[in-house]
């Protein structure tokens, strides 16, 4: 690790390195771009929710004013996802559609206008298969197969894992809570619509210009579906206009431009409308939970067993690990002994679900952090205080093998009592106004890459120039979140020079290293370590090409403000391009690599993959409500926040991605879902969604923005850059769970299900009137099947990390041709 | 059957060629080669197409282009004097005001509407004014900042925030 | 959006005469009719521009009330002293629609006559009632955010929350048509779905809104208007109300309650109106008020919360409505 005396830029609130582009309009998004006999894409989309390809002709299509190319799913065969257990998607469906939305023909024309006109005139012939709408539908074994492949029918993935013995856990227990909450769908909504541009060399080469999180991922998926090697295809990634997880499946759109550049030999581009941003989708799972725990007379656990049902929609993107994520960051925050989950996803014919900021984490953390809120209210405990005693320890391993290093929750938790004055107000608050907390802990960086390897997870490339200029290259990608600017940062802050001299080339998968995506907050870690690697190195040699250069053998060298000179005696020195000229000198052209790959993870058992971390960040957070039991009306005035981000490398970016979280944690509590609506069955029984639009999906507005009051907590981790973590998900998780809490020490009824409405508030409100519990929520989980448990040892058990029945259980579901094969007699 | 236009976009004549059915917005993009201004939803629902038609914000997408001949446009590009920025976008800079940035120039062009006729906007006319335009990254509050600082800079009461930062950074202070 | 001619006349009479033909738009500030457009659900062959046309954009103190040329912004409608002063429901209304940059276009004419925002029928591929088909989808779908009153044939709420302010002001809604001139009361202004399922407005084919007259304050009287909705912004409400009173001493008098969102027409509740008259304008009296209003409510499945919401809403209506006229 770098050291951390005397920085000039790194803890400081610089200025973003693309401010100035993004106020003065200059900064280009993937729509922006126009190429030289551009022409557009429009996709031909499933009205019908399930239903099979019987004939699809684009003849009449195909001889429309403009139309230059059209593409079915004959034309693009080769299946693709991201996932590499769930490569069910094609760019263009071949045979079937499983969602209202799912494309099936591409027509690319001279104007936009006569490509959509074209769509109308292909002509497809269906058979309508079973519309698989909910959880009912997909337990029901009668129903028509969304898929082929999976875990149990209309079962994508099911996964069984206990640490430890729950059961003696529950027994140890003075009180045992169940409990069964909703977490509905939302989607990311970001302000720019997905842009894709593919420009054809003519060689046989393509480059796509693409608004997306994960260029490595999309070359991958392109590389496979085209067929062609993959240096002949680029793919550069544009600034985003927003992701938060919804840019981080290669797509269809991106796939079907690509081939019909190719076709066409020219460029072809394709901006989704905002309904088809809905339909893409990727948003979060909405997820049934059953959860169970034992608290002890002073409000610690002693087991718990979580049960999840996820609603996947028609695809996997990112599902397994979504699946796994319900489940696996229970143990981080505080010590739970022993733990069982149960996570199940079934397939449904609506938009994919995929990873949305907190990528399945947000809805067991509102599980528990409501359910501990339930517990201090029975047991007569303050809940701040009640979760102050029982924090996981820092360095340490979880009962589910997850190494906790860095753990600030405990100054978190002070800080927010400390602002919202918790001790005085909370037994004094006025009528209808009540104060909720809730806690979280999110990884900064997912420990194990998705197409599993031992290649760095990040990888920077610096090119020193004789002018003093550095050009960093690195394949990350900017969604917003900061990430061009702590990249120039680490590489200016070690080589002492200011961020204008500092070129970036990014995202980029012919000229950059790989980095995996901007997802699972990983980049300033990886990023940032393989950036501060590279950077180190580079000084390394300039420091002894300078000490030569100034006759002074093993001097101690500095790097600040331009100049690289002898620390005992700062006049002895030179400017840095004349120390690159001086290292040029002696050992040719400079340019050096810094890389980075986790650590590896203690546990061994299947599905350990999904929850490790280099680093966690930890959050603390408080709401105020004010309810109106008049009118339902839920108000959130004011949020204490305080985050664990380990070492805040910019603090106005670490401030802006905290209140950021809150803004998108207030909208999933209150009003944000993505429902859907079925016709009639007259009409087609269509499964459409409810507000495909950005005035029907409700988002916050500034009127509806509480007022944010930010404590930003530095507990340093060994494995982040300059000791740094992650901050772009942890504090959105808590918001949604301290709301829920809050409206209860309001009003006394507690909300099991987000969102919240007004009527939701009523009906608890009414039911409380009526002498009942005063709850709104869901009534039961239904029985599933999760099969049997993988049975993992705690390491207070002195276990290896190892289940200790894998062989028995056997290998279940494995990769999508294994099960395919095994499920070839299945109908369809 | 497209129609000649003579819009006045920044103060800058430009003719173009457009049908009726096309927006300020398509026509601002696809025909001035001015693409600073953002589509976000094309139903006037986000406040990402905001532009000036004269000197009121207005949503682009749901403006003709035919209706804008002899007025004035102003956008995004035309808010720095020459390579000087304008207060808002130095301030949206310095504050943290733009994270993605896909929404600022719509934010940009309100807030402006709202300096020029009330400098010393308070924070609750800020927000107002501003409750058009969506963000999904900042969660508002540095933007709001960042439009009162730009008022306060245009009225001289207020230094620039790179200004305010260098003068701690030499100071040794951190960001206030 | 289709192409289409543009048509743009100087005055009302020439605006009436282009829209004689078929196929042809007025269009105001565009808010509704454009995104109407870009969705398929209306396809204008030329579309007539209001802006600019002589004498719709003044607002003035007549003998008739307050004329408001229907050319107005909702924007210039919320910044305007004299409505604010004499009518402070209409001045509410406006300032809480939409947003500042759709009040910057929006217009008085087109508030009245946008179309409903229920998703069925702004979604192009239902054919429902309202666009000429068969079905009321709402009844037995998805229906929270549709009518606790009048529901039985089509669902639909009315969108205009200028509506229950202008009846509240006991309004005169001034219309041109190629038959001339014609004044509606703001009462008859509205249209049932069972009298004619295709329009929420009394305008024939071709006739436009010239301006809306109502009846300012007079002596001791307020009015206000109040809508409870989800967000503070950018969000259509949930329910409504406009009231207004005079007080006779500390009683209410000349009672208007007139409620919106609620019902495919603005409703005005005189039982309600009953209840307040002669009574002081308190908490209890406003309570009692308000159980009149909502009396008779038939909810549909998801939506019985307006009915508690709605008595909420009419209650703090009418007490802005009184304090207004205590300071005045």
């Amino acid at each position: 690790m770098a050291d951390t005396n005397k920085r000039k830029l790194i803890g400081t609130s610089f200025r973003r390195v693309d401010a100035v582009g993004k106020v003065s309009g200059r900064t280009q998004f993937a729509d922006d771009l126009s190429f030289p006999r551009m022409v557009f894409m429009k996709l031909l989309r499933s009205p019908l929710p399930h239903a099979q390809i019987v004939s699809i002709d684009t003849s009449a299509a195909e001889r429309a004013p403009g139309v230059v190319g059209v593409l079915t799913g004959s034309d693009v065969p080769v299946p693709f996802g991201i996932l590499p257990v769930s490569h069910d998607e094609h760019a263009l469906c071949p045979d079937k559609v499983r969602f209202v939305g799912d494309p099936v023909a591409a027509v690319a024309a001279l104007t936009e206008e006569q490509a959509q006109a074209a769509l109308a005139l292909v002509r497809v012939e269906w058979k309508q298969l079973d519309t698989i709408a909910d959880y009912d539908d997909a337990l029901d074994a009668s129903k028509d197969l969304i898929h082929t492949y999976g875990d149990d029918h209309n079962f994508h993935k099911k996964v069984s894992l206990r640490f430890g013995d729950p059961e003696a856990g529950f027994k140890q227990a003075d009180l045992v809570l169940e409990d069964t909450m909703f977490f509905d769908g939302n989607t990311h909504l970001p302000l720019e619509q997905h842009a894709t541009i593919a420009v054809p060399e003519g060689d046989g080469r393509v480059a796509v210009w693409s608004s997306t999180q994960t260029p490595h991922y999309l070359h991958k998926a392109l590389t496979k579906v085209l067929g062609l090697p993959a240096p002949w295809i680029r793919v550069i990634a544009l600034t985003n206009g927003g992701g938060f997880g919804g840019k981080s499946d290669p797509f269809n759109h991106e796939i079907a431009a690509a081939k019909m550049a190719l076709n066409l030999g020219r460029p072809v581009k394709i901006t989704l409308t905002r309904e088809e941003v809905f339909q893409c989708h990727r948003g979060r799972h909405p997820t049934l939970m059953s959860i169970r725990t034992g608290f002890r007379k002073d409000g610690s656990m002693t087991a718990q067993h979580l049960k999840t049902l996820l609603d996947g929609g028609a695809y996997g993107s990112y599902g397994v690990a979504s699946t796994y994520y319900t489940g696996a960051l229970q143990t981080v925050t505080y010590n739970l002994p022993h733990y069982q989950f149960d996570g199940a996803r079934v397939w449904t014919n609506k938009p994919p679900c995929g990873p949305k900021r907190g990528h399945g984490t947000p809805q067991p953390r509102f599980a528990l952090e409501v359910q501990l809120d339930k517990a201090a209210h029975a047991l007569g405990l303050d809940p701040a205080a009640m979760r102050l005693k029982q924090l996981q320890p820092k360095d340490s391993i979880t009962a589910n093998w997850l190494r906790v290093g860095s753990m600030g929750l405990g100054p978190c938790i002070e800080a927010v009592m400390r602002g919202s004055k918790w001790l005085e107000r909370r037994n004094a608050m006025p009528p209808g106004r009540g104060l909720g907390i809730a806690c979280s802990s999110y990884l900064s960086g997912a420990g194990l890459p998705i197409n599993w390897n031992h290649m760095p997870h990040s990888g920077v490339q610096l090119k020193l120039d004789r002018s003093g200029g550095v050009a960093v290259f690195c394949g990350q990608t900017e969604i917003g979140q900061g990430s061009d600017s702590i990249l120039a940062a680490c590489v200016a802050e070690i080589l002492g020079i200011s961020l204008q001299e500092i070129r970036l080339c990014v995202a980029d998968t012919d000229l950059t290293p790989v980095d995996l995506g901007s997802y699972s907050s990983r980049v300033t870690l990886m990023m940032g370590n393989a950036a501060v690697q590279a950077a180190e190195r580079a000084r390394e040699i300039l420091a002894r090409a300078a000490a030569e250069e100034l006759k002074l053998p093993g001097a101690n060298i500095v790097f600040a403000d331009g100049r690289v000179f002898d620390a005992a005696d700062p006049a002895r020195g030179m400017s840095f391009a004349a120390a690159v000229q001086a290292a040029e000198s002696r050992y040719g052209t400079i340019g050096t690599t810094g890389s980075y790959t986790p650590p590896r993870a203690p546990g061994r058992y299947r599905g350990a993959g999904v929850g490790p971390s280099p680093a966690y960040s930890y959050s603390a957070c408080i709401v105020e409500v004010d309810v109106d039991p008049a009118t339902g009306i839920v108000r959130v005035p004011d949020v204490w926040i305080a985050h664990d981000v380990g070492r805040a490398l910019n603090p106005t970016l670490v401030a802006g991605q905290v209140e950021g979280s809150i803004y998108m944690g207030i909208g999933e509590a209150l009003m944000e879902e993505s429902a859907f609506r079925r016709l009639p069955e007259k009409l087609s029984s269509a499964l459409v969604h409810k507000f495909p639009n950005m005035l029907e999906y409700k988002s916050p507005t500034f009127l509806d923005m509480p007022r944010v009051h930010t404590s930003i907590i530095e507990e340093p981790d060994a494995n982040g850059p300059f000791g740094a973590k992650e901050v772009g998900q942890g504090p959105l998780l808590p918001v949604m769970p301290a709301v829920s809490n809050a409206i209860f020490h309001a009003l006394g009824v507690r909300m099991d299900q987000v969102p919240i409405h007004p009527w939701m508030v009523f009906k608890a409100l009414e039911e409380k009137r009526r002498g009942g519990v005063g709850r709104y929520g869901p009534k039961a989980f239904p029985a599933v099947d999760y099969g049997a448990s993988l049975d993992v040892p705690t390491p207070a058990e002195g276990g290896d990390g190892k289940a200790r029945n894998a062989d028995d259980i056997g290998v279940r579901g494995g990769t999508m041709s294994e099960t395919q094969r095994q499920s070839q007699e299945k109908p369809c | 059957m497209e129609t000649a236009l003579k819009l006045n976009v920044n103060g800058e004549v430009r003719q173009v060629l457009a049908p009726a059915n096309h927006s300020l917005l398509e026509v601002l993009r696809e025909r001035c080669g001015l693409t600073g201004t953002k589509h976000g939803c094309e139903l006037g629902e986000c406040g990402a197409c905001t532009v000036l038609l004269d000197g009121e914000p207005v949503l682009a997408c749901l403006v003709l282009a035919v209706e804008c001949e002899d007025r004035r446009v102003e956008t995004v590009e035309g808010l720095s004097n020459g390579a000087a920025l304008h207060p808002l976008q130095q301030a949206f800079a310095d504050l943290g005001a733009a994270q993605c940035g896909y929404c600022t120039p719509g934010m940009l062009m309100t807030a402006k509407a709202l300096l020029d006729s009330n400098p010393l906007a308070s924070e609750m006319e800020v927000r107002e004014a501003l409750a058009g335009n969506l963000c999904r990254c900042t969660g508002y509050w540095k933007i709001v900042e960042a439009v009162q600082w730009a008022g306060r800079m245009s009225t001289g009461d207020m230094v620039p925030p790179q200004c305010l930062r260098e003068r701690n950074a030499a100071g040794g202070c951190s960001h206030g | 959006m289709k192409n289409f001619d543009w048509i743009t006349p100087a005055t009302p009479e020439a605006a009436v005469q282009a829209a004689a033909q078929a196929g042809r738009a007025f269009l105001g500030g565009g808010t509704d009719l454009l995104p109407l457009m870009k969705s398929g659900l209306r396809e204008p062959t030329g579309v007539v521009q209001l802006k600019g046309l002589t004498g719709m954009e003044r607002l003035e103190l007549t003998a008739d009330g307050i004329t408001i040329g229907a050319s107005i912004t909702l924007a210039a409608l919320c910044t305007d002293t004299l409505v604010q002063r004499s009518l402070p429901a209409v001045f509410d209304a406006a300032r809480h629609a939409a947003t500042p940059l759709v009040r910057n276009r929006a217009t008085v004419g087109g508030n009245l006559c946008q179309r409903p925002r229920c998703w069925y029928f702004r979604h192009p591929d239902y054919a429902c009632s309202k666009k000429g088909g068969d079905t009321c989808y709402a009844i037995e779908g998805e229906n929270k955010f549709h009518a606790i009153f009048d529901n039985t044939t089509c669902n639909i709420v009315h969108p205009s929350n200028l509506g229950p302010a202008f009846w509240a002001h006991d309004a005169v809604v001034v219309v041109l048509g190629p038959k001339g001139e014609r004044r509606i009361p703001v009462a008859e202004f509205w249209v049932r779905p069972e009298e004619d399922m295709r329009t929420e407005v009394a305008l024939e084919p071709g006739e436009l809104i010239t301006s809306v007259s109502c009846k300012p304050l007079s002596g001791r009287s307020g009015s206000a208007f109040e809508e409870v909705n989800e967000k503070q912004s950018y969000d259509w409400g949930l329910v409504a109300c406009a009231a207004r009173l005079t007080l006779d001493g500390d009683k209410a008098s000349d009672v208007r309650i007139v409620i919106g969102a609620v019902a495919p027409v603005p409703l005005r509740r005189e039982a309600a109106e009953a209840v307040l008259n002669g009574k002081v304008p308190n908490e209890a009296a406003a309570w009692a008020a308000a159980d009149a209003a909502i009396a008779g409510a038939t909810p549909l499945r998801d939506n019985a919360y307006k009915v508690t919401m709605l008595r909420a809403c009419v209650k703090n209506a009418i007490l802005t409505a009184a304090a207004r006229a205590r300071k005045s």
